[in-house]
């Protein structure tokens, strides 16, 4: 046995007397055991005098910032909320996303499938094309003054009058519902250059309808609006009635509407194709009167006061839209034609309360044209170029 | 050292970030923190500043360590025995046991510890010596657990334990001889 084992077999010893330090008889445990015991009282209530641990104050010291738990973003971020929850509120919410998910995943399909039914487009249609035309001949009074020069109370006075008169139209306005305003009269100047260039003087008309000077007024007649035709609105009496429902009143108004934008080309004067097709659409629109008239009204000509009014705008357009028609389509020929193909509102029963049109306050000014005598006088309030025509074809 | 399976369930909490194990951690280990400290310092408030030491170390250090959760208190007292070092080299002194003990005995009706002078022969040892009686003692460590605080051999601390116990009973056989 070495030095060595000697130390490790010694120390080997020592190591588990320490391990099983017994203080009886011993004065070194005892005094070890001793020693023990008072450092760890001292240290219990050194440690009961320092208080609880304050770990802010330990982590501010060591500078380290409380660790945040481990989340991720978006949707992990949420379910690592709601798991992070106390589990009622977390069942809470997760049953409540699932409930508003779905909703909103049945209203999505349903909106999808199902879209929103359009509502009375005609009305809307009508509204729309009355502000746009009154939007266009507000702007383009201006413009017809300076081509145009003025003449007397029109707002825009037509050319002076010549044996062959323009066929200057005075519309009918017989109900407060018409909206009658003039139509793409800003594509028109170009078209009366020519006829002015043309027409050099008012000894040598070109045509009965070519006006002899820059008369921009004729040439930009205005479009009767047929929305004379088209009832006030749902509430109106006529309404209710089969023959005279809004719809009804829309097809006539349509088919004027349809004749009037073919008979006003942008730019250029209409062809013979838009002129058949105004004249069809006007023929159809007459049609529908008839039908009216001969529903709605007695064997006498006497209708509802109601479907008469409608009946008086509704004829009064067509009548309009025809001698339009025939004047487009004397600027085209050269040869006036004195009559739309349309039968006017003869057909109107005499006991109809079509009443006689009105004279517009510029028709003294512009001299009646003999050439278009079937053309219905009126007045367009909202126009500012008036024009007049022959007398109402009332009967 | 006893440990428990709850100690290594608040080491592995605290390193992944709970801030309750921490602190019942911080807790569990200040008093045995304080106990070394007061051990191997003698003065009561001069350990407490260690202690205190030891444990911000501990708050910075718990989510860095890697090692195994049965190993932190020997990671740990190896902080506090470089906590308590480098006091005792920034207060140039050797530990001084104050009255502290004594005072405490007095007040449990027993006799002084000091008066004994038995701790005058434990005081009288060798820093690492010392230092290594106290965990073997007061902390109740193996000589594995010892190597592993100070950065020992367990046979080289069976050596110098039994160096310095060999040498407490020399002084204490030689007390009595005197007395």
């Amino acid at each position: 046995m070495t030095d060595g084992d000697f130390d490790d077999a010694a120390a080997l010893a020592d190591d588990a007397w320490l391990d099983a330090l017994d203080p009886a008889g011993d004065p070194l445990a005892q005094a070890l055991a001793t020693y023990s015991e008072a450092v760890s009282v001292a240290a219990e209530r050194r440690a009961a005098a320092m208080g609880p641990i304050d770990l802010a104050a330990l982590q501010a010291a060591a500078g380290v910032t409380p660790p945040r738990p481990k989340r991720g973003t978006g949707a992990v971020a949420l379910f690592s909320t709601v798991a992070a929850a106390p589990p009622a509120w977390g069942a809470i919410a997760l049953v409540g996303g699932a409930v508003v998910g779905t909703l909103g995943l049945i209203v999505g399909l349903g909106i999808f499938l199902n879209p929103a039914p359009v509502v009375a487009p005609a009305p809307a249609t009508v509204t729309q094309v009355a502000r746009t035309t009154a939007q266009q001949s507000t702007s383009t009074g201006p413009t017809a003054a300076t081509t145009a020069p003025a003449t007397t109370a029109a707002p825009v006075p037509p050319a002076p009058p010549v044996a062959s008169a323009p066929p200057t139209v005075a519309l009918p306005v017989p109900t407060s519902t018409n909206i009658a305003v003039p139509r793409k009269t800003t594509t028109k100047p170009a078209t009366v250059t020519l006829r002015t260039t043309a027409a050099p003087s008012s000894t040598q008309p070109q045509s009965t309808s070519a006006a002899p000077t820059g008369s921009a007024s004729t040439s930009s007649a205005p479009t009767p609006q047929p929305s004379s035709a088209m009832p006030s609105g749902p509430s109106s009496p006529s309404a209710s009635t089969t023959p005279s429902a809004p719809s009804y009143w829309m097809s006539v108004y349509r088919q004027v509407a349809h004749a009037l934008d073919a008979l006003n080309p942008v730019g250029r004067p209409p062809t013979d194709a838009e002129l058949k097709s105004a004249e069809s659409s006007l023929r159809i629109a007459q049609d529908f009167l008839s039908n009216v008239r001969r529903k709605e009204c007695d064997p006498a000509g006497t209708c509802p006061p109601d479907v008469a009014a409608q009946l008086t705008a509704a004829q009064a357009d067509v009548d309009a839209a025809s001698a339009l028609l025939a004047k487009r389509r004397a600027e085209i020929s050269g040869t006036p034609r004195p009559s739309a193909s349309v039968p006017s509102g003869s057909a109107m029963p005499s006991g109809s309360a079509l009443p006689s049109a009105p004279i517009s306050p510029s028709a003294p000014v512009s001299a009646p044209a003999s050439s278009t005598p079937s053309a219905p006088a009126s007045v367009l309030p909202s126009s500012p170029v008036s024009i007049s025509a022959s007398p109402s074809p009332a009967p | 050292m006893k440990r428990t399976e709850e100690e290594v369930s608040l080491v592995l909490q605290a390193r992944e970030g709970s801030q309750s194990a921490l602190a019942d951690l911080l807790a569990l280990y200040r008093s045995r923190i304080l106990r070394f400290c007061i051990a191997r310092m003698g003065d009561v408030d001069a350990a407490e500043d260690a202690t205190q030491e030891t444990l911000v170390a501990m708050v910075e250090a718990v989510t860095r360590f890697r090692g195994d959760a049965s190993a932190f208190s020997t990671y740990v007292f190896g902080i506090a025995s470089n906590k308590v070092s480098m006091a005792q080299r920034a207060g140039g002194r050797r530990p001084v046991p104050t009255n502290d003990v004594a005072v405490l005995d007095q007040a449990k009706g027993e006799a002084p510890v000091r008066g004994d002078g038995r701790l005058d022969l434990l005081d009288q040892l060798p820093d690492r010596d010392r230092e290594i009686l106290i965990l073997r003692l007061v902390e109740e460590m193996s000589a594995q657990e010892v190597g592993d605080v100070l950065g020992m051999s367990a046979g080289a601390v069976r050596v110098a334990q039994h160096r310095a116990l060999t040498t407490l009973r020399a002084q204490l056989a030689a007390k009595a001889v005197t007395r």
